[in-house]
């Protein structure tokens, strides 16, 4: 028995001594790097190796743009190195679920604003690079308004936006002119233009009701061309719910156009996102409502992205919200980890952020969070011109996705009702949207 | 037993039914890998314009080669280091049973009810601290971990089966306990080391949330990962999905059906105690 308990304390001892050294040689290393990084300059640093990053990144489609960029990064700075992994959404978030619960994320993360990113930085998890920022001025006044305060947390800024997004109504100008129809600015209009297309047999608006977000799009922004923002705000913020005049307004005039003028294709509820794109592209439907990232299909067929023109989501009659707020905002930004070396990390992000790295993501299907963008028009196919210049010149501003908003239970519920809204001719819209609470 | 014609017709009307409902949707997926994304849309049912074999060649290029080499050299690997430790384990346990060896026993099985997911931060936690994060080993050693308590399980009551006589025949011959285990047992673990293969096989070639959380580098990803990498944000060419899932069930078509035999016997050997 008392040869069994010395055993074990001396393989507890042993393990806490193997323990104790792994933990300070990897402070050591670190330590080491950095002061490799401020010595670099002045050459031959004590610790030769050099500070490896690894960043986690969610922007798979831009992803041969921003690897160029890490290797041009990488040949430049002999003491940072960049790895960058990239994940598709879905996968990325599970990954990064457990890493925060495991506490392990990587150095450099480009993420979407929202909720797992609030709990980052609510766990310190992130670092603070408001300091870093004040000293390059010009990355902090060069980023559009609202842009850094979505990252914002208590005054200190955890995140600098690299994508912004809004959502527009496109349109086939192929289908609109051979039918002698203009593009609607309200929504009467386009509830005539609806009945005009019915009655020549071609389907108005294609939209994906099985990923429901595409929907709830068209119900924020009649909820918000008839009541500006400030209603979704408070019913963000519980003091007030769903039931609200603007929302109920909302509501019934989504109805009318989905139910009462059929407007939506039929079927719709049971339509994918990629299954709705196709609708529009196939010319099979006229119009569309979706964000930028939609231009990414549109611009794979040239001849097809020459035919597609869009305009602002209509204002409503008798309604506040003006028609330069734009649904979107800046969705996607980059962080740096609170327990990585900070110095190599700020160095990375600023190269990695800056417009001229970004300039090639920009000219295509991407709205840049900049106000000196650098994009060259000649680069870039005239619809991808277009949108950026009409969202920058337009932009007078914006309000976020409501389900990314929203906590996940009412987001989930929300969009429940904006379903049974749409899909059944016989529900109650204030009793659908009052099951949002 | 000669079965009459009419019972006859009605069984392979059966059969017909079941190979047209489990066979057409793969049917219909080499079918669709050979479109445009355009006409898979278009026209979903019908056959292409066109047959387009570059669909295969661009998943490969995309990278469907080196993620099926990925899944099958870890897949291989863990299976044998699964198949080493449960025919050991198993046969220590029934050869030289021990005090609290059935308690040992008990706790295998147990591991069996261990919901994966319960495990996954731990799990990465520890790999991170061993520092094999991100490399082979956070897979191999999850892997056989999670398998082995079937394993063992599948061993053990296949070797309990067999007569203690031909142990006491091989000691009373003069063979030490290695020999009893590399002459004796080994060669008649072969049939129930053929079925803990197959299961086991399938089990981690299929498994998604390991290779998700445990690696991030490009080189190591796995099939089930990579696959879900050809699914962009907003887009997804479906014809070229359709061509890379063609490329990656076919080891496993190939294997089932060479190995059919054993899967059949392997589902119910070892599952009675004799």
């Amino acid at each position: 028995m008392s040869k069994l308990k010395k055993w074990l304390v001396s393989a507890i001892a042993l393990a806490m001594v193997v323990t104790a050294g792994c933990s300070s040689s990897s402070n050591n290393s670190a330590s080491n790097a950095s002061s490799g990084t401020s010595n670099a300059g002045s050459g031959g640093s004590a610790s030769g190796a050099p500070v490896e990053l690894t960043l986690w990144s969610s922007e798979m489609r831009s992803r041969d743009i921003i690897e160029k960029s890490i290797e041009e990064f990488n040949s430049s700075h002999e003491d940072i190195k960049i790895k960058a992994e990239f994940f598709e959404d879905e996968a990325l978030k599970l990954k990064m679920k457990v890493a925060i619960s495991g506490n392990e994320i990587p150095d450099l993360i480009t993420y979407w604003s929202g909720e797992t990113f609030d709990q980052l930085v609510a766990n310190n998890m992130l670092a603070d690079l408001t300091d870093m920022l004040n000293e390059t001025p010009e990355l902090k006044d060069n980023v559009l308004p609202g842009g850094l305060e979505t990252f914002e947390y208590d005054g200190k800024y955890y995140g600098i936006p690299v994508l912004f997004s809004g959502v527009s109504l496109w349109y086939n100008k192929k289908i609109f002119a051979e039918n002698g129809l203009t593009p609607p600015s309200t929504f009467d209009e386009l509830l005539a233009v609806v009945d005009q297309l019915n009655e020549k047999k071609i389907t108005p608006i294609a939209v994906a009701g099985k990923d429901r977000w595409p929907v709830l799009h068209w119900f924020s922004y009649l909820a918000q061309r008839i009541g500006g923002t400030e209603p979704f705000e408070k019913a963000k913020n519980n003091e007030a719910d769903f039931t609200q005049e603007s929302f109920v307004q909302a509501g019934e005039l989504l109805k009318s156009l989905a139910v009462g003028h059929k407007g939506f294709v039929n079927g719709f509820l049971g339509l994918d996102y990629a299954a709705a794109e196709s609708l529009f592209m196939n010319e099979q439907a006229a119009m569309y409502l979706q964000g930028e990232w939609a231009m990414e299909a549109f611009l794979e067929d040239p001849e097809f992205a020459a035919n597609v023109g869009f305009v602002a989501f209509p204002a409503v009659e008798g309604g506040v919200g003006t028609t330069d707020i734009f649904h979107g905002g800046f969705g996607v930004g980059m962080a740096v980890s609170a327990a990585t070396n900070k110095e190599a990390a700020f160095e990375a992000l600023k190269f990695l952020v800056s417009p001229e790295q970004r300039v090639e993501i920009y000219e295509g299907p991407n709205i840049s969070p900049m106000i000196k963008t650098g994009i060259n028009e000649s680069n870039m196919h005239p619809l991808a011109y277009e949108y950026s210049s009409f969202v920058s010149s337009n932009l007078g501003g914006y309000f976020g996705y409501y389900d990314q908003s929203l906590d996940a239970a009412r987001s989930d519920k929300l969009m429940n009702a904006v379903g049974a809204i749409v899909g059944d001719a016989n529900s109650n819209v204030v009793e659908e949207l009052g099951k949002v609470k | 037993m000669r079965l009459r014609t009419s019972s006859k017709v009605i069984i392979y009307c059966i059969l017909l039914v079941h190979l047209v409902l489990t066979g057409y949707p793969f049917i219909w997926m080499l079918i669709s890998s050979f479109k445009t994304n355009k006409e898979y849309f278009a026209d979903p049912w019908g056959l292409p314009s066109a047959w387009r074999f570059e669909n295969y060649a661009e998943a490969w290029r995309e990278g469907i080669g080196q993620y099926l080499f990925n899944s099958l050299y870890i897949t291989a690997f863990s299976v044998i280091g699964l198949l080493a430790a449960a025919v050991l384990i198993g046969f220590y346990l029934v050869v030289r049973p021990f005090r609290g060896s059935k308690l040992l026993l008990a706790m295998f099985f147990l591991g069996m009810m261990i919901p994966v997911h319960s495990t996954l931060v731990p799990l990465f936690t520890i790999s991170h601290n061993l520092g094999i994060y991100d490399t082979f080993w956070a897979l191999f050693f999850p892997y056989i971990g999670f398998q082995l308590p079937l394993a063992t399980f599948l061993v053990y009551n296949y070797f309990g089966e067999i007569p203690r006589e031909i142990e006491e025949a091989a000691v009373v011959d003069g063979c030490s306990i290695y020999q009893t285990f590399f002459r004796i047992y080994l060669p008649l673990a072969k049939p129930i080391l053929a079925t803990v293969t197959i299961l086991s096989f399938f089990n981690i070639m299929n498994d998604f949330i390991f290779p998700l959380i445990m690696i991030s580098k490009e080189s190591l990803r796995t099939i089930t990962i990579g696959l879900m990498m050809f699914k962009g944000s907003f887009s997804a060419n479906y014809s070229l999905i359709s061509a890379a899932l063609v490329l990656a069930t076919s080891p496993i078509l190939i294997l089932y059906t060479l190995l059919q035999k054993y899967i059949q016997k392997g589902m119910v050997a070892g599952s009675v105690k004799g």
